[in-house]
This record gives structure tokens, C-alpha cells and sequence, in this order.
């Protein structure tokens, strides 16, 4: 064939392609709930972030199947960024112009969420990230909603747990808290004025600068050893379960265990941990916003887990994560519906009804919204012992380290 | 396309960019075309179109240094964000308006890309991508750690406001559309200039054979930064559209795989044409929303309990997928890229029937 003739195919097909993804298919009609979940699926935090794809699955097919909205069909459109936002953007803006409007877009990446927050504002769909950092939850906005304790509301209960396990009258000085984390939206998610106030009301001290690690750490001696020299009691991060078994091996390799003690916000203890860093993971602390798979097997979500064949894969934190938000998710829709009825249903009603949970039993986590605090409100201190994340401090309101 | 019995008989003819009335009159068509375009599809379409426009005025750029002048960078994302940092902090801080912090954007990034292209001199194929790579780990560096009280760093970042062109608010997709084409056909105008000049036919030069280039009197360092120059004044141009259209900027924003990306994208078009820049960015960009669209729709075909619990875990991977084999596709049977199989097809028409 003509290299004429191979470009005439190329051509066709391409021409195929946009008239395929300009194409917007029909919704199905009547009482449909459509969950839009987008993010980074197949990048960095995709170990993390699919299992979520399949917990919306999961709790919606439940909810279907016992009819918990009389007459609702449940549906779930999801699209992968890949971690890059170019992407990220083009797909907010396909669902965005989706027919019907969407109500709300759940986003599983910090740095997208936060880059298209103002998008959201704009167009009047309500956010419901992953990822609540300072930037995406504060100031708290009428349409956006963290599916967790925010991470500067983690890192306060954080630094309430140093402050009060620390003899102050025996050792003279403050405890002193090393950063170890990433140079990302994320990684950097618990950074705020009011962060850094709050932990120095609570007489604990930051040692600056933090200290940052790459993507993928193989090793953080010289991190380690730096906020050791610094004199660190403490050492915190914000990442996932690789980069925390990485500073858990680390942390014995050098011999620090006994010195320097490792905590991190939710995601760093997931349950990956085990396989990853072994008995050198005993003794880490972490915020957690979810029950773990190593509690109640009876638990409903878990027998869901079962009955869907879900794998051990799927095990990783963004299941229970993402149990919990369509938990709620769907109480909000309900909610909603009671209260405005399936035509009047509006992101506005959403959004309200939202605020209107409290204590709500999104089977993994307890979700509370309020007007002025749109993330939830209660987190646990879990530590590995034997293999096990246990929890040592169960449901506590964290402190709210809304800058208002 | 030149029709039978268009014959070049000056140099000027053959290196103009319309060449017949025939291609003056298409040209005005599809200006007209383009005007009309948002009154003949949906937001979505504009919206990808949108970013094939601000994607394309950055690979313009890289086309220029690399397809043209045979340096490599993989720092052009950073210089966009040299460009949009620039124009972001010019119109919230300085008060400027956006038509002219965009200039100056460009600049800004231009001079960035001076700095950095400063290693050419001395250094070829990949010691000198090493040397470039420097630009997307030192500039957001920069960024975050410099002055973070004024460029927001990491944390709260930089919020920006859309586009305002004397007192018009480009805060929709529309505005934004006439706008970004406005400013590609200017930016294709020049880069097509650009290669038809004295400074183009040196980068030509240099590349085909720099010590012949020399030779000929032909300043490699000077011809060599030009290069980086003009390469970088694109990218802070479409980092400029970018940040103003984003409304939040973040050094996270702008990545090394997006250099990489733009490379990828001249590659595909073909190097060496401004049209391969343009083709390239669509190809890549209308596959990724292709990706985007057709994985959820694919796993949602695929029969409950075939795929165990794995079905999702396929069809994420899909883009990754697709995008490394078409990468791979390209380079094994069309390694002249798109622009080159354009040419060929427009050549069989041409001469049809006698070409098949």
C-alpha cells in the first residue's frame, strides 16, 4: 500500500476519533444517579486511587440492589488524567458539558483538585476530592468537599499527640518535629499559616527547612540523618505506603528507632505497608480517616469486598476511602431528593444536603460536614503492631485548622 | 498544494507561504471556518480545540530548536512556566493588562531559555538534553523556593485571572477559543516567517552540518541561542495562555513528562515543519481525549466477571498504553511524522490519476 493510501486510513480514523469524542452519548433516562469520578488512575497514586473505581462500584450496585432511593439507577462515569493536568483539565471540562449538567465530580488527586477548584466554583459543581488539603479545602467554598479530615486538621491532631505525650517538665524543651514528605500539592497538604501557629501554641517546634524526598525514595539516609542532627523527635510525612516503608527501613538500617519516632497523615499507613516494610513498619503511627480491612470482617463493606471478587490489590487504602464517599455521596442524593424532589435536584441541594450530614455511618468512617468546616471532622491514631494497624486513639474531633 | 501548470520560477516563489490564489482563497476559508467553528459544535470540541491551540505555540517553539536548528530541550515546560508565572504575577501584582504581560511573558521565558542554552555551545544530542533537563528541575526550584511569598509556591500556589482584551472578560470557552486562535495564527505567521529567513536557513544550516555551517561564516553560539531563544519565547507565550485559562498556577503544573510529551509531539509530526508541530499536537492531544473518553466505555462493554475484578485495572492502563504504541508505531513505519504523509497524500492528489 501507497504510503498515500496508509495516511488515507490515517486520516479516516482520525477523523473518526474526534467525531467519537466530541460525540456526547445520551444519559439514560429517568431517576439516574451518575457518580462522575476522574483523577489519577493510572500514574503515581493509581495503586492507591483504583481500588476507589471499584468501591463506587461496589456501594452503588448495593444501593440499587436494596433500593435505598426508590426507583434510582446508578451509574458511573470515570476517566483517567495519568497524573497530568492537561488532561485532568480537558476531562473536567467534557464532564462539565455533559447533558445533563453534572451535580457533583469526585476527584482522586490533590493537585488537580486544587488547580481546578476555582473551575468549580465557576461552574457551580460540587468537588468532592480525595485529597483535602489546605489549598482545596480552605476557605471553605459552598461546592467543595473533602472526603476525609482536611490534612491540616490531621496534622493538628497530629501535633495535639506529641504535645501531650511529651514530659515537658522532664525534658526541658519542646519536642521537635521533622518534615519529611513531598514537594507536592499533596505531600505539602497540611502546610498552612495556621498549621504552623497552631503547633507553636502547642509549644512544639518545625524544625525548618523540611526535608524533601523524590517520587520513588529508594533512600532518605540523608534526610534522616539531617532532621537527626536537627534533633528531631519526631519526623512526619504526607505520602503513600512505598515512600513510608522506604523511611520505616531507613529509620532501624540507621539505627534511629529508638531515637526519632515516624507519624504521617492518612494515606502513609496503608495496609501495603505490611507487605512493604515488614517488622521494620512496628511502632509507626498515622491519622487515619477509615477502618482498615484488618478489623471487622464482617463488616458490611467487607462482605461487599468478598462478594464482588474484588482482589488483594484492591486492598489498598483508596477502597475504604472511597466506600466511605459514596456513602455519603449517595446519602447526600438521597437527602436531596426528599427534600427538593428528582426535579428540582441541583448541585445547590446536593451541597446542602451534604452539610446536613452529622455523624452520618458511612459504614468506614463517621462523615460529618458543617457550614463552615466542608471535611470531615473525626479521625483515629492507628499504629502497626504485630503486622496490624490498631487503632490507639479511636473517633476523635480533630482541631479545626480552618484559617477563619 | 500547487495546481497543474503552477510552475516556481523564482526563489521567492518557492519559499512563499501561499503560493497560488488557490491556496490564498482555502487560507481565507478556513480563517472563515475557524470564526464559525463555535457556532457549528459544542463547548467541548472548543474547549479541545483550545488546548491543541496553547499546546501547539509551545511545540511550535521546540520545532524551531529542534526541528529546524538540531538542539534538544527538555526544559520547555518550565519555561512555560517562566511565562506564566511571569504574566500571572505581571497582572495580579503589577496591574498590567494581559495583552501586554503576554509579551513579556514571552520575553521573560526567552531570556530564561538564553541562560540555559548557554550549554549548546559546548555540548550536543544528549549531553545537552542533560544540560536543558536542568531548566525543569532548577526554574520550578525557583519558583517555590525563591520567593514564595509572591509566587505562592507549593502552597497556596498562584490564582490568576482570566484574560481581559480592552475590558472583554475571556472567562468562557468561546473567548478563550478566539483568543488562543488569534494568538496561534500570529504565532504560526512568525515561526513560518522565521524559517524562511536569513536566521532560518543558518539553523537549517547548523543542523545539516555545523562545522560546515561555521565555514560559511555562519555564527554557531549566536544562531544556536537564537534558537533557544525564539524556542523559549513560545513556550512562555503559550504558558502565559495556559495560566490565564487554568486560573491556578502551581509548580506541579508543569512537569518534565510534558517536556517529554512535546517532544513526543514533534516527533510524530514530523521535525522540521511548523505544519508537523500542529500535527503532532492534535494527533497527541485528540488521542488522549480519545483515551480519556473511550477506556470507561470499553470497561463498562466488558461482560460482569469476565475480567474477575480486573476490568478496571485494563482499561486504566489503556492510555499508557495506547500512547506508548502509537510513539513506537510512528517512529517504526512513519518516522517523517505526520507532515510527511500529508505531503505525500496532497502529492497523490495531485497528480491522480496518475499517482496510484
Amino acid at each position: 500500500m501507497s504510503v498515500g493510501g496508509v495516511f488515507d486510513i490515517l486520516l479516516s480514523i482520525f477523523l473518526i476519533l474526534i467525531v467519537l469524542v466530541t460525540f456526547e452519548p445520551a444519559q439514560a433516562a429517568g431517576k439516574v444517579i451518575t457518580i462522575y469520578a476522574m483523577g489519577d488512575y493510572s500514574g503515581a497514586y493509581g495503586g492507591m486511587t483504583t481500588p476507589g473505581l471499584a468501591a463506587h462500584r461496589d456501594v452503588m450496585k448495593y444501593w440499587e440492589k436494596n433500593n435505598l432511593i426508590p426507583g434510582a439507577k446508578y451509574e458511573l462515569k470515570w476517566a483517567d488524567s495519568g497524573g497530568i493536568l492537561a488532561r485532568a483539565t480537558s476531562t473536567f471540562r467534557r464532564f462539565r458539558d455533559s447533558k445533563p449538567k453534572p451535580l457533583l465530580i469526585v476527584i482522586a488527586q490533590t493537585g488537580e483538585a486544587e488547580a481546578l477548584r476555582p473551575l468549580f466554583e465557576e461552574s457551580k459543581i460540587v468537588l468532592f476530592t480525595w485529597g483535602a488539603s489546605a489549598k482545596v479545602t480552605y476557605p471553605v467554598g459552598k461546592y467543595i468537599f473533602g472526603n476525609m479530615v482536611s490534612y491540616p486538621d490531621q496534622f493538628g491532631f497530629f501535633i495535639d499527640y506529641v504535645s501531650k505525650n511529651w514530659d515537658y517538665a522532664k525534658m526541658k524543651r519542646n519536642p521537635k518535629v521533622g518534615i519529611l514528605t513531598w514537594d507536592t500539592a499533596f505531600g505539602r497538604g497540611f502546610e498552612s499559616d495556621v498549621t504552623m501557629a497552631y503547633a507553636a501554641q502547642k509549644k512544639v517546634d518545625i524544625i525548618k527547612p523540611f526535608q524533601f524526598a523524590p517520587t520513588a525514595p529508594i533512600d532518605v539516609s540523608t534526610q534522616l540523618l539531617s532532621l537527626n542532627k536537627e534533633g528531631a523527635d519526631w519526623i512526619y510525612s504526607s505520602w503513600l505506603a512505598p515512600q513510608t516503608a522506604t523511611v520505616c527501613k531507613d529509620i532501624v538500617r540507621l539505627g534511629l528507632k529508638d531515637k526519632i519516632k515516624y507519624a504521617g497523615s492518612c494515606p502513609t499507613g496503608d495496609i501495603f505497608l505490611k507487605r512493604l516494610a515488614g517488622d521494620d513498619a512496628e511502632g509507626f503511627l498515622s491519622t487515619h480517616s477509615y477502618r482498615t480491612f484488618d478489623e471487622d470482617p464482617n463488616a458490611i463493606w467487607m462482605k461487599l469486598f468478598k462478594e464482588n471478587n474484588r482482589k488483594p490489590d484492591d486492598m489498598a487504602y483508596g477502597y475504604p476511602q472511597m466506600v466511605c464517599g459514596t456513602m455519603t455521596i449517595l446519602e447526600a442524593y438521597k437527602r436531596a431528593v426528599n427534600k427538593v424532589g428528582w426535579d428540582n435536584l441541583t448541585s445547590d441541594a446536593l451541597s446542602e444536603a451534604l452539610e446536613s450530614l452529622r455523624d452520618f455511618d458511612a459504614w468506614t468512617a463517621p462523615a460529618t460536614f458543617a457550614r463552615n468546616r466542608h471535611s470531615h471532622n473525626k479521625v483515629r491514631f492507628v499504629q502497626w503492631k504485630q503486622g496490624k494497624l490498631v487503632p490507639i486513639i479511636d473517633w476523635t474531633e480533630a482541631p479545626n485548622m480552618n484559617p477563619q | 498544494m500547487k495546481l497543474f501548470g503552477t510552475y516556481d520560477v523564482r526563489y521567492t516563489q518557492c519559499s512563499a507561504i501561499f503560493r497560488t490564489r488557490v491556496h490564498k482563497i482555502l487560507f481565507a476559508l478556513f480563517l472563515v471556518l475557524l470564526f464559525f467553528l463555535p457556532m457549528l459544535t459544542g463547548s467541548q470540541f472548543i474547549s479541545l480545540i483550545n488546548q491543541i491551540a496553547v499546546t501547539s505555540i509551545s511545540t511550535m517553539g521546540l520545532m524551531i530548536l529542534v526541528g529546524y536548528a538540531g538542539q534538544i530541550s527538555l526544559g520547555q515546560s518550565a519555561f512555560m512556566a517562566v511565562g506564566a508565572y511571569t504574566s500571572g504575577l505581571l497582572v495580579t501584582l503589577a496591574g498590567f493588562p494581559f495583552l501586554l504581560a503576554l509579551p513579556c511573558a514571552g520575553l521573560a521565558a526567552g531570556l530564561a531559555g538564553l541562560i540555559f542554552g548557554i550549554p549548546s555551545l559546548r555540548l550536543k544530542g544528549f549531553y545537552l538534553a542533560m544540560a536543558t533537563l536542568a531548566a525543569s528541575f532548577i526554574i520550578p526550584w525557583l519558583i517555590i523556593w525563591v520567593r514564595p511569598d509572591i509566587t505562592g509556591g507549593v502552597y497556596p500556589g498562584l490564582t490568576v485571572p482570566p484574560p481581559d482584551i480592552f475590558g472583554i472578560r475571556c472567562d468562557t470557552e468561546t473567548s478563550i477559543y478566539y483568543l488562543f486562535i488569534s494568538v496561534t495564527i500570529v504565532m504560526v505567521y512568525f515561526a513560518k516567517n522565521i524559517t524562511r529567513t536569513r536566521v532560518g536557513r543558518a539553523l537549517v544550516a547548523i543542523r545539516d552540518n555545523d562545522l560546515a555551517a561555521e565555514v560559511l561564516g555562519i555564527n554557531i553560539f549566536k544562531y544556536k541561542l537564537i534558537a533557544f531563544f525564539i524556542c523559549s519565547v513560545y513556550a512562555g507565550v503559550a504558558g502565559a495562555l495556559w495560566g490565564h485559562w487554568q486560573r491556578a498556577l502551581n509548580p506541579e503544573h508543569f512537569t518534565l513528562m510534558d517536556s517529554v510529551w512535546y517532544l513526543g509531539m514533534i516527533v510524530i509530526g514530523g521535525l522540521g515543519s511548523i505544519m508537523g508541530a500542529i500535527f503532532g499536537t492534535t494527533f497527541i492531544r485528540v488521542l488522549e481525549h480519545f483515551v480519556t473518553f473511550i477506556a470507561p466505555v470499553l470497561e463498562g462493554l466488558l461482560p460482569e466477571g469476565l475480567a474477575g475484578g480486573y476490568g478496571i485495572y485494563i482499561f486504566v492502563g489503556l492510555g499508557a498504553l495506547t500512547f506508548g504504541l502509537s510513539m513506537v508505531l510512528f517512529l517504526i513505519f512513519e518516522p517523517r511524522g505526520i507532515n510527511h504523509a500529508w505531503r505525500v497524500f496532497l502529492a497523490s492528489w495531485r497528480l491522480h490519476p496518475f499517482s496510484d
